[in-house]
């Protein structure tokens, strides 16, 4: 992080294009930082003006006493590359363009040129077309921002200024207090990277929202994550879910994995939250400013009402929690505390009458049972309630037990009010509905767990594979300017690769494949070999089980008519003759390439139950350890099958795991391979095969 | 449909204490709704079972009938793909052998038509307590547990809400034909549906339960190639 320090406390800050006139965004940036009380020095920068808000003004960055560490700019576009210049020739080492008009308005050209001068005087970049920054620890509010945030723990990062603003001007209401806000805006310097290491440095944050429409840079993003480890929480909201964008695809893995898919998989595998809604975002904020570090998944319900009790408890088994078993002195506990028409097991119902005592009893009891991690306190509004009482009782046996997660959700609306209010103040987050709740403990373990996930292991290597046969094929094929290899070609390379592979062999002529046949041995299959047929036995383009060379003549023959009856005039390159190999189980094995976090590996039930049932798990291939490979597989609805289903052997696990680990290795060592499907590949009891192998390069 | 041919059945199944239907009961059952059930012959001793074989004609399938063993393949009771009078009798002698040891109650050995290869489907039904009938469909065979890809109806239905079903499963592509292979038959398939549940609503009294898997669809039609019946106690 070393050249982001300094960033959110510089010494001095000039802003070109201050102004006195309310409603310009030089005013309001001006504004916000004298009123953030910024400890530093300020410079209002403008030609035209003697004193702005009472500073003395200066025409020209030139003409500063000193080196402004940090320049706000909000002058219009056509004028901004002339003060970054300027900028940089004064030695600033940080530049905020707050200014529009660059690349979001067809401009890429002119922020292009910004970022070349940055560059050429070493200063780093917020923006352009952003809101600008916050820091409330400094404290300084260099935006242009109706609002300051409150001081708190949360950095805020976001791709979207709109949002900033509507989010700031909540958390005022819902009194959340942040310790960094950024806008990126079009995001030309400095990106979400940048801001997340910096954060996950800064002792004044505890937990990092983003909003992102995209990662700049993959690979720094997986960097800086990993590095962190899911040791403070970083919760991401990503847009652009939908499969609209999702590219046209050749291969199976393609049409089915997606760029989104790559972001779900590299912030599962960095160790990032992600949430899918504004109100997710924060409602895990809330948890995990509030809550210490979920000890496990095990959650007890204490409740004034039947209802919601079984609500949350179907919630609870939506969002993978487990509801805990209480010690039997708990229950005779509750049991000797609570009236008779109690229910002293898990949830716990109070009943209706429950007053702040009832809370209380049931609360001391259940928070010491060392079955429970989590606990969560509902209410309804029934007649007899108090709720400065219940609140009490709630956050005294809260602080009680400071190690164990406890939240609240009061459901209702005026009367439960102030309820609401004293529990949030006093660190029990307090959500509308039960399933709220349960979403964000859910989220507090998954981080927890996450933890566990990432520590340790080594990305998997594996021996005895042959580089230079894989250089060699990759060679011919790019002589003869194909992106699409033959079956004959990539069945060579995942052999290279240590992967049990059928191999097939390109034959051209009819004796060729007779010849063949003998030396792979019968029964044999033969299938078309062109670039340009995907889908082969569609066009007649396949012969199964030929069993001697009379039948292998004949299939040769057939095949070529057949192909040529189809698709008339279909570039034929020959045929590929391979064995025929014994039933198996048929998987899928597949890499896709995302441009920003490199191969995406992709693992499911193969054959012809890719498409249709679509029952596949993601990894990326870039630091692939053994326990990922099992993961991945266990996800699968397919694990079911190869543990053994119906009197059928368990498949062979450990054959499995090192193939889909020699595939992920295969595709990091050659970055030229961008999409592959192993399908199907057959796993047995003793040993897995690859039988179809597709490769195409970039 | 005969009613009391069905009832006839089930009276046999109550003297003998069974509470439910063993498959070739259970396909007879069927087969009165008019359903099609691939042709079978309970054999009680491999001479018989010759004889079922050489009348359906070869490739044939060989299952163990039990009032007692619901997942047949699980213990060993069931050989596909027999195509001569030797494999039968060597087939016959191994699953009389593996029940014996398993002392497991014998009715004899199912003799089967093998059907050509389809898609796998599961189609079954149900009494609930509060919506009575209950009509469930989906992928079958070891899809079944694995993919639990099935939708269900409150029965009667109609011809509409069967094509629905076909529609609703997840593997509903694969009842439209792939990699060359033929679209399923599907007003067979909603036929068939639709039997069942008459089936299901003329005889509440009698089943508890219908459970057909796999029926195997082709572009032609469809067999039932295994079934079993659950009776009211």
């Amino acid at each position: 992080m070393g050249d982001l320090q300094g960033f959110f406390a510089p010494r001095a800050v000039a802003v070109v294009g201050a102004s006195n006139t309310p409603g310009k965004i030089g005013y309001a940036v001006m504004k916000n930082i004298i009123e953030s009380k910024f400890p530093g020095v300020i410079y209002p920068v403008n030609p035209g003006q003697e004193r702005v808000f009472d500073l003395p003004a200066y025409p020209e960055v030139g003409d500063l006493p000193e080196v402004p560490e940090m320049v706000v700019v909000v002058v219009p576009a056509a004028r901004v590359l002339q003060v970054a210049r300027a900028c940089g020739e004064k030695g600033s080492r940080f530049l905020v363009v707050i200014s529009a008009g660059f690349k979001e308005i067809g401009r890429a050209d002119l922020e292009r040129d910004l970022v070349d001068i940055c560059r050429q005087h070493q200063m780093r970049l917020l923006g352009p077309n952003c809101l600008g920054f916050m820091d409330t620890h400094t404290p300084i509010n260099a935006s242009f921002a109706v609002r300051s945030p409150l001081p708190g723990k949360i950095a805020f990062f976001s791709q979207s200024g709109a949002l900033c603003l509507a989010i700031l001007d909540w958390s005022l209401e819902e009194g959340l207090g942040f310790s960094k806000f950024v806008s990126f805006g079009n995001k030309a310097g400095l990106n979400e990277s940048d801001f997340m290491a910096e954060a996950l440095a800064d002792e004044g944050t505890k937990v990092i929202l983003c909003y992102l429409e995209d990662v700049a840079d993959g690979v720094y993003f997986l960097r800086v994550a990993r590095e962190n480890a899911g040791r403070k929480p970083i919760i991401i909201l990503k847009s652009g879910r939908s499969q609209a964008g999702a590219r046209a695809a050749s291969s199976h893995t393609g049409a089915l994995a997606g760029s989104d898919r790559a972001y779900d998989t590299a912030f599962r595998q960095a160790g990032v939250l992600r949430a899918d809604t504004i109100d997710e975002l924060f409602d895990l904020a809330r948890a995990f400013i509030t809550q210490p570090p979920a000890r496990g998944r095990r959650l007890a319900i204490v409740t004034n009402s039947g209802g919601p009790g079984i609500i949350a408890t179907d919630a609870a088994e939506t969002y993978g929690m487990e509801m805990a078993g209480f010690e039997r002195e708990t229950s005779e506990s509750l049991r000797h505390a609570l009236p008779e028409e109690a229910s002293v097991y898990n949830p716990v119902d109070i009943l209706g009458d429950a007053a702040g005592d009832r809370y209380d009893l049931a609360l001391r009891q259940v928070l010491a049972d060392p079955h429970v991690d989590n606990c969560l306190v509902l209410l309804t509004p029934t007649a007899t309630v108090n709720m400065s009482e219940i609140a009490a009782a709630i956050l005294r046996n809260r602080r009680a037990h400071p190690e164990k997660v406890a939240t609240a959700s009061f459901i209702g609306g005026e009367s439960v009010a102030a309820g609401v209010r004293a529990l949030e103040a006093g660190g029990v987050p307090c959500y509308s509905t039960p399933e709220r709740a349960i979403a964000a403990m859910s989220g507090l373990a998954s981080v927890r767990e996450t933890q566990a996930r990432l520590a340790g292991g080594e990305e998997s290597i594996y021996g005895s594979v042959n580089r230079e046969a894989v250089s060699a094929v990759l060679a011919g094929v790019r002589e003869q300017g194909r992106v699409v290899l033959l079956g004959s070609e990539a069945s060579e390379i995942t052999a290279a690769y240590g992967i049990p592979t059928a191999r097939s062999y390109l034959a051209t002529t009819v004796e060729a494949a007779v010849e063949i046949a003998a030396s792979v041995g019968y029964p044999v299959v033969l299938k078309v070999a062109s670039p340009r047929i995907v889908h082969k036995s569609d066009v007649g383009g396949v012969r199964a089980n030929l069993a001697d060379p009379e039948a292998v003549r004949q299939a040769f023959f057939r095949i070529l008519e057949d192909v040529q009856r189809y698709l008339p005039g279909a570039e034929v390159l020959g045929v590929e003759v391979q064995a025929m190999a014994d039933p198996g189980l048929e998987l899928i094995v597949g890499v896709n390439r995302d441009v920003q976090f490199g191969p995406l590996l992709m693992f499911g039930l193969g054959g012809i139950y890719v498409n249709l049932l679509e029952d596949v798990s993601f990894r990326l291939a870039d630091g692939l350890r053994l326990r990922d490979i099992k993961e991945m597989i266990a996800e699968t609805r397919a694990y079911r099958l190869l543990r053994g289903y119906r009197g059928q052997p368990p498949a062979d696990m450990a054959a499995l795991e090192e193939a889909i680990g020699r595939v992920a290795m295969l595709v990091r060592d050659f970055p030229a391979i961008s999409e592959m499907d192993i399908n199907p590949l057959l796993a047995y009891p003793q040993g897995v095969m690859a039988i179809d192998v597709k490769i195409s390069i970039g | 449909m005969n009613n009391s041919d069905i009832q006839g059945i089930i009276a046999v199944a109550r003297n003998n204490g069974w509470d439910y239907l063993p498959e070739p009961y259970a396909k007879q059952i069927l087969s009165y709704a008019g359903i099609r059930t691939n042709p079978t012959v309970l054999a009680t001793s491999e001479d018989e079972a010759v004889a079922a074989a050489a009348d359906i004609g070869y490739p044939v399938v060989l299952k163990l009938v039990s009032p007692q063993v619901v997942h047949k393949s699980d213990a060993g009771g069931v050989v596909l793909n027999i195509s001569s009078p030797e494999q039968l009798r060597e087939a016959f002698n191994r699953i009389i052998t593996g029940a014996t040891e398993m002392k497991v109650p014998l009715l004899g050995v199912s003799v089967q038509k093998q059907v050509p290869p389809g898609v796998e489907m599961i189609v079954g039904a149900m009494s609930d307590k509060q919506f009575g009938p209950v009509l469930m469909f989906g992928l079958g065979g070891i899809w079944v547990e694995v993919m639990e890809d099935v939708v269900s109806r409150v029965i009667p239905l109609e011809e509409g809400d069967c094509y629905e079903m076909l529609a609703e499963i997840r593997g509903s592509k694969l009842l439209e034909g792939y990699r060359g292979t033929k679209p399923v038959h599907k007003a067979g398939l909603v036929e068939l549906l639709l039997k069942v549940s008459q089936l299901m609503c003329d005889c509440e009294s009698l089943i508890k339960d219908i459970d057909i898997n796999p029926v195997i669809a082709t572009g032609e039609g469809y067999w039932v190639v295994d079934a079993r019946i659950g009776l009211r106690g």
